[in-house]
Order: C-alpha cells, then sequence, then structure tokens
C-alpha cells in the first residue's frame, strides 16, 4: 500500500471510533487478506440467497422504473424498488431503518407521486415521445462513469488488496429503534432539530407553490 | 480466468462481501443516472433522481453494518427525511409547471420566464 | 438459531398465496360466460359515467403533504419514545421544540386555507 494511501486510511480509521477498529487495521497490516480468514461472524447461507433476490428485483424495479411508458407504471415499479431495498436493509441488521424505508418511501413519499401522476393529465403523457434523442450519448457517459464506480470497488492498490478485502469487520451493531434513538437524540441533535426547520420550509414551499 | 471462478466459489462460502452491496448500489446509480439523462418526463426525473438517493443510502448501510458504527444509519435517516421535503417541494414545482405549460415535457422548460 | 425473519416471510407468503390463491381459484373455477353488462367496470349496479382514468383536484396533494409532515413526525417519535427514560426532561424539551416546529408547518398551511374543502 502507497504512502498516500495509508495515510488516508489511518485517518480515516481514527476519525470513526467503532470496536471492530483493532479487526480492520490487523486487516490492512497483513499480506494475505482472505475474506474468510478475517470474518469472525457466521452469516447463514441462505442470506447470500435472500440477498441475491432482493438485488435481482431491486435492479429489475429500477429498470423498468427508468424505461416504463406510463408513469403510473413508473411509480409502481419504484415502490416494488424501494421495498426490495428494505430488505437489503433488513439483511444488514438495520432494522429500523428498514421499517422507515417501507413507511417514508414506500408509504409516504410514492404516494406522493401517485397523486401528482394521477393530477396529471395521464393519457397525454403516455403517448408522449420517453427518451431524449440524444439518449445514446448519455448511455455511453452513463457506462464510463459505471466503469469508473466498478474500478474503484474492484480495484486492488497493491497485494493487501482492494477496497472490497480490506473491509470485512464484522456487524455487531444492530439499528434497533433503541440505539438509532440513543444516538439520534444525543449526538444528533442540532441535525434533528434542523430537520424539523427543513420540513416545515418543505410544508411552507410547498403550500405556497400548489395553492391556486 | 481461474482466479475470478476461485474469487465466486470462495464467496459463495464466506459471508456476503462488501463489494457484492456495492455493486448492487452502482447499478442502481447507474440506472438512476440514466433515467435523468435520457427521460423527458420530469416526474420520472424526479423518480431517478429518488433511485439515486435510494444508492447511496445502500452504501451508507453497508459501510455502517461493516464498520461496526451507528453513524451510517442515523445519517440515511436524515436524508430520508430530506427526500420527503425534496420530493414534496419538487412535486409542488411540477404541478406549478404543469398548470403554466400543460405538459411535463422537460424541453418546454427552457425559458426561465414566460 | 432460527432466523428471526421467519415469521415475517411466513406473514409474506400467506399475503403472497392469499392474494394470487382467491385470482386464480376464481378464473379457474368461475364459469365465463361474458356479458356486454358483465364487462362493464362494477360500480355497484350503477351504470360508470366515465373512465376511471380522470384528473384528480390538486386539493388532494396538499392533504398528502401534510400526511408526509406527521409520517416523518412519527418517524422521529418511535425512536425517541424507546429512550424517553434514558433521555429525561432534556429530550421531551427537544421533542417539544421538533414539534412545535412542524405544529408551525400545520397553522401556516391551515391558515392558507389549505385544509378548506368548499
Amino acid at each position: 500500500m502507497s504512502q498516500k494511501n495509508e495515510r488516508i486510511l489511518s485517518y480515516l480509521l481514527k476519525s470513526i471510533k467503532y470496536p471492530g477498529k483493532q479487526q480492520i487495521t490487523s486487516c490492512l497490516s497483513r499480506r494475505d487478506t482472505s475474506v474468510k480468514k478475517y470474518a469472525s461472524f457466521k452469516h447463514e447461507e441462505k442470506d447470500l440467497t435472500a440477498f441475491l433476490i432482493f438485488s435481482t428485483l431491486a435492479i429489475l424495479g429500477a429498470l423498468l422504473t427508468v424505461t416504463a411508458r406510463n408513469p403510473i407504471y413508473s411509480v409502481l415499479f419504484l415502490a416494488m424498488t424501494f421495498l426490495q431495498i428494505s430488505g437489503l436493509y433488513a439483511l444488514l441488521q438495520a432494522e429500523f431503518i428498514a421499517i422507515v424505508q417501507i413507511a417514508v418511501y414506500a408509504g409516504a413519499i410514492m404516494v406522493l407521486f401517485l397523486f401528482v401522476v394521477m393530477f396529471l393529465d395521464v393519457k397525454e403523457i403516455a403517448t408522449e415521445k420517453n427518451f431524449h434523442p440524444i439518449a445514446p450519448v448519455c448511455l455511453i457517459l452513463a457506462l464510463v462513469l459505471l466503469g469508473e464506480f466498478l474500478v474503484f470497488i474492484f480495484y486492488k492498490p497493491s497485494r493487501e488488496g482492494g477496497l472490497s478485502e480490506t473491509v470485512t469487520a464484522v456487524g455487531q451493531i444492530y439499528g434497533t429503534a433503541e440505539n438509532i434513538g440513543r444516538t439520534l437524540f444525543s449526538q444528533y441533535l442540532l441535525p434533528f432539530e434542523v430537520a424539523s426547520i427543513l420540513l416545515l420550509m418543505a410544508i411552507v414551499g410547498a403550500v405556497v407553490l400548489a395553492k391556486r | 480466468m481461474p482466479y475470478i471462478l476461485c474469487f465466486t466459489v470462495n464467496r459463495f462460502m464466506s459471508p456476503i462481501p462488501l463489494s457484492y452491496y456495492l455493486v448492487v448500489s452502482t447499478l442502481i446509480f447507474f440506472i438512476g443516472m440514466l433515467g435523468v439523462l435520457t427521460r423527458r418526463n420530469v416526474l420520472i426525473i424526479l423518480m431517478s433522481i429518488e433511485l439515486m438517493l435510494n444508492a447511496a443510502n445502500i452504501n451508507f448501510i453497508v459501510f455502517s453494518y461493516y464498520l461496526n458504527s451507528l453513524r451510517g444509519q442515523i445519517f440515511v435517516f436524515f436524508v430520508m427525511t430530506v427526500a420527503a421535503a425534496e420530493a414534496a417541494v419538487g412535486l409542488a414545482v411540477i404541478v406549478y409547471l404543469f398548470r403554466n405549460k400543460n405538459t411535463v415535457n422537460d424541453d418546454e422548460f427552457s425559458l426561465m420566464r414566460w | 438459531m432460527m432466523n428471526p425473519y421467519i415469521p415475517v416471510l411466513i406473514l409474506a407468503l400467506f399475503s403472497a398465496l392469499i392474494a394470487g390463491g382467491l385470482l386464480l381459484l376464481t378464473s379457474i373455477l368461475g364459469p365465463k360466460r361474458l356479458t356486454k353488462a358483465k364487462l362493464e367496470p362494477f360500480e355497484s349496479g350503477v351504470q360508470p359515467l366515465q373512465t376511471s382514468v380522470v384528473r384528480i383536484p390538486v386539493k388532494f396533494y396538499i392533504v398528502a403533504i401534510l400526511f408526509i409532515l406527521f409520517d416523518i413526525e412519527i418517524i422521529f417519535l418511535f425512536p425517541w419514545a424507546t429512550v424517553f427514560r434514558e433521555l429525561g426532561v432534556f429530550g421531551f424539551v427537544e421533542m417539544i421544540i421538533f414539534l412545535l416546529m412542524l405544529v408551525a408547518g400545520l397553522v401556516y398551511a391551515w391558515k392558507k386555507g389549505a385544509l378548506e374543502w368548499e
């Protein structure tokens, strides 16, 4: 690992306080980094099946959202994607966030979208041309970015392994409502209060814009 | 090639590696970006933005899991709040635009005033 | 150890089974003698006036926005409620401030006549 990378990583590790710190640092310093060796927790193999189902359906739903002709179908496929993503959260022990995902995204935001789709003239929209004429260029540009992301994920700067090998510490933390609440209302008090101001602004803005 | 095969087989026996989740979130982000770039319907562009936000959220949760920290989850919490506010105002803007122009095609919204 | 999500899976399977099974059973078992009256959408015996694709008034949208407001409020209240005793008076005061902010939004919408239904 190069000098610079090491500095960045040590900085990152310093800034993050978590119990699994030792494991990761030891992981980084050793040569051989097969995942098996350092994983100190046991995933059941069923989890991989669940992961594959959730992720496949999420990606499929996302694709159909973007390509559907009728915006109503788009909204429904987007709701499906959000549900699958909530499943992924549950797999990652973020239980409360998984519920919030369903309540906020699949519940509230999708309802809002559906209302607006119904408000707009559905028949007229469905017959319009869907894609920009420059869509192929956009596809190429987006593919380049996708390639960059994938390279970043799988890139191995040295024998110590890349991003995906070095971070293999374990999920000992459960995102239950209690844990979230304890952190939220002590450490993240200011963001919490600022969120209320943001919501107030959103209400005022939406009412001003939507009211005739 | 043998390396890739070994990699795959090894992964099926061991816990789900971080990179799997990252690939999923990358793909969802990519699809969302395609939607923003290529679609003409403003509503679907807004939905694609929601998709991209969700891809970022997956990354937050994954790293919070693999780094044993609750911070990522708190962050996702706030991202969701912001997304709700953004959807409310964004959709109100779309309603307003539709009233004035009677269309949701984004090519029609090229003027700052009319 | 049993996976704690097994009940959720069972619930999902049951709801899928009931929803899909009922649709499937009616399509298999029911006789299919289609007449013009039967093909019309069911409106409790009343003649349908128009197609189901209609533009709904924008008033519903403002109601939906208020729904989002209270949805987010509940989402913040849940983790607060679980650690309410630990937080004590301080936690109570901070949540009251939060709620007052959101109530201000509701009052604004109310004063603007967003809840009027003339």
